[in-house]
């Protein structure tokens, strides 16, 4: 006779996986977003797997593209050449223009910064719970990356901070439309400054923004202001869409963002030293 | 060691089918719960242990990949396939329609009770009813295909 009958055992593993559950949970609640020992060590077995199907994916991908599209590509290096001659302009211009307002050594060595501090990262996997709250990607600690960096798209529209958990070679990013997130964000032109969270349904509100503020329009461009001392200022966040709530102590505001859930293919990752960060609001 | 290996192999399969997910259609990431799928068909292939077992790892591996409170989806899921696992030893759920239906209230239940303690215990606002319907009634319709033609090839072999 068995020491513990089949329906017994599996109740008492049943009880032994929830009392696990209730533990987890007890211990993680009040550590708020911290990531817990074992969060951490779930993350460094399991992103691996992700990582490679990555590169599975990715190398299906470069052969499929060398071997089926070949004619594609000639047009395509028509478009980038004329790509690279448009950013050249403007990258000349914005010299231009910081040597306006800095000396030649003095920008010189802030450039050089700018081009060492962006990691180019790949998105792994989106959150499987709600994917308008996180992402993960995969650039971690070995390339630099920690708590609180800056995460843009493509295009320098932001789209997020590195939270924890980081792994060696992968970090979580929280987005800016997770509704617990908050950035620090002016109305170009001077219009007001409030903080930026996620709606919860892909988009942004903006809050504390006073009721009898003037001028405020939809189509106004929202950009970071600095004063979260995690995102630095001027970076481009989004447009505004609707505005409500006249004549009471906040208005509404609707911000759409400028970073396309669809193409968060690549990411840039500023890993400039805090003090050092692009025109980052120095401390009152 | 049958089990473990099996085990191991669905979660793998639901984290590689995620990142496939997350990588070509990321708007379809949150239609389809691809990990609780796993945790069902490990209920209604293997019995309610199992399935309370594969939930614990499933949602142990949601709760990292996701922001939150980390044990959240691990619990709600656990409960998910215990209960699947001993509902489908009493109610026949091998045909389309009622696999689909057992999928569908099964994938319902569990994101109501992800939603309830996320409430309960960060305040976290529920999921909009679009939302709530949404995410089950994609979920069990791929599961249900995808049981039936595993069901398909099963009975081709034989088993």
């Amino acid at each position: 006779m068995p020491l513990f009958p089949r329906e017994k055992r599996s109740i008492r593993i049943f009880i032994a996986l929830i009392v696990l559950h209730v533990v987890l949970l007890s211990f993680q609640v009040p550590m708020g977003t911290e990531p817990a020992f074992m969060e951490k060590a779930v993350f460094a077995v399991f992103t691996p797997i992700q990582h490679g199907a990555v590169a599975v994916i990715r190398f299906l991908g470069r052969m499929w593209r060398t071997y089926f599209y070949f004619y594609h590509v000639q047009r395509q290096n028509q478009d980038m050449r004329q790509d690279i001659f448009n950013l050249r302009q403007e990258n000349a211009e914005l010299r231009r223009s910081l040597e306006r307002f800095q000396a030649r050594e003095e920008m010189r060595l802030f450039l050089s910064q700018i081009q060492r501090s962006i990691r180019i990262a790949s998105v792994i996997s989106l959150d499987p719970v709600n994917y308008r709250k996180a992402l993960i990607i995969d650039q971690g600690r070995l390339a630099g990356v920690a708590k609180d960096m800056v995460v843009l798209d493509r295009y320098g529209h932001l789209v997020g901070r590195i939270i924890e958990p980081i792994s060696l070679t992968e970090s979580t990013v929280q987005l800016i439309t997770d509704q617990s997130s908050g950035v620090g964000v002016l109305i170009q032109g001077d219009k007001g400054v409030g903080v930026l969270a996620g709606d919860g349904t892909g988009g942004c509100v903006l809050k504390y923004i006073l009721g009898t503020a003037q001028g405020i329009a939809v189509g106004d461009t929202v950009l970071t202001s600095g004063y979260d001392r995690i995102y630095p200022l001027g970076l481009p966040v989004g447009t505004i869409t609707s505005v409500g709530g006249n004549g009471t102590l906040f208005k509404t505001i609707a911000v759409k963002p400028y970073f396309d859930f669809n193409a968060l293919d690549l990411l840039a990752v500023i890993v400039l030293p805090e003090e050092k960060a692009a025109g980052r609001r120095p401390e009152p | 060691m049958r089990d473990a290996v099996r085990a191991a192999a669905g979660l793998a399969a639901a984290l590689v089918v995620h990142t496939l997910l997350s990588k070509a259609v990321p708007s379809w990431t949150p239609l389809f719960h691809v990990f609780l799928l796993v945790v069902l068909f490990a209920a209604l292939l293997r019995g309610e242990l199992f399935g309370a077992v594969m939930g614990t790892c499933c949602g142990l591996v949601v709760d990292t990949l996701s922001l939150g409170v980390f044990g959240l989806a691990g619990l709600s899921m656990t409960l998910i396939g215990y209960l699947a696992g001993l509902a489908a030893k009493r109610i026949n759920v091998l045909s389309l329609f009622r696999n689909f239906l057992f999928l569908f209230i099964m994938t319902a239940l569990e994101f109501i009770l992800w939603n309830l303690l996320a409430a309960l215990l960060v305040g976290q606002p529920p999921a909009g009813a679009r939302t709530l319907l949404a995410r089950p009634l994609a979920t069990s319709l791929l599961g249900a295909l995808v049981f039936g033609a595993f069901r398909r090839i099963q009975k081709r072999h034989g088993k």
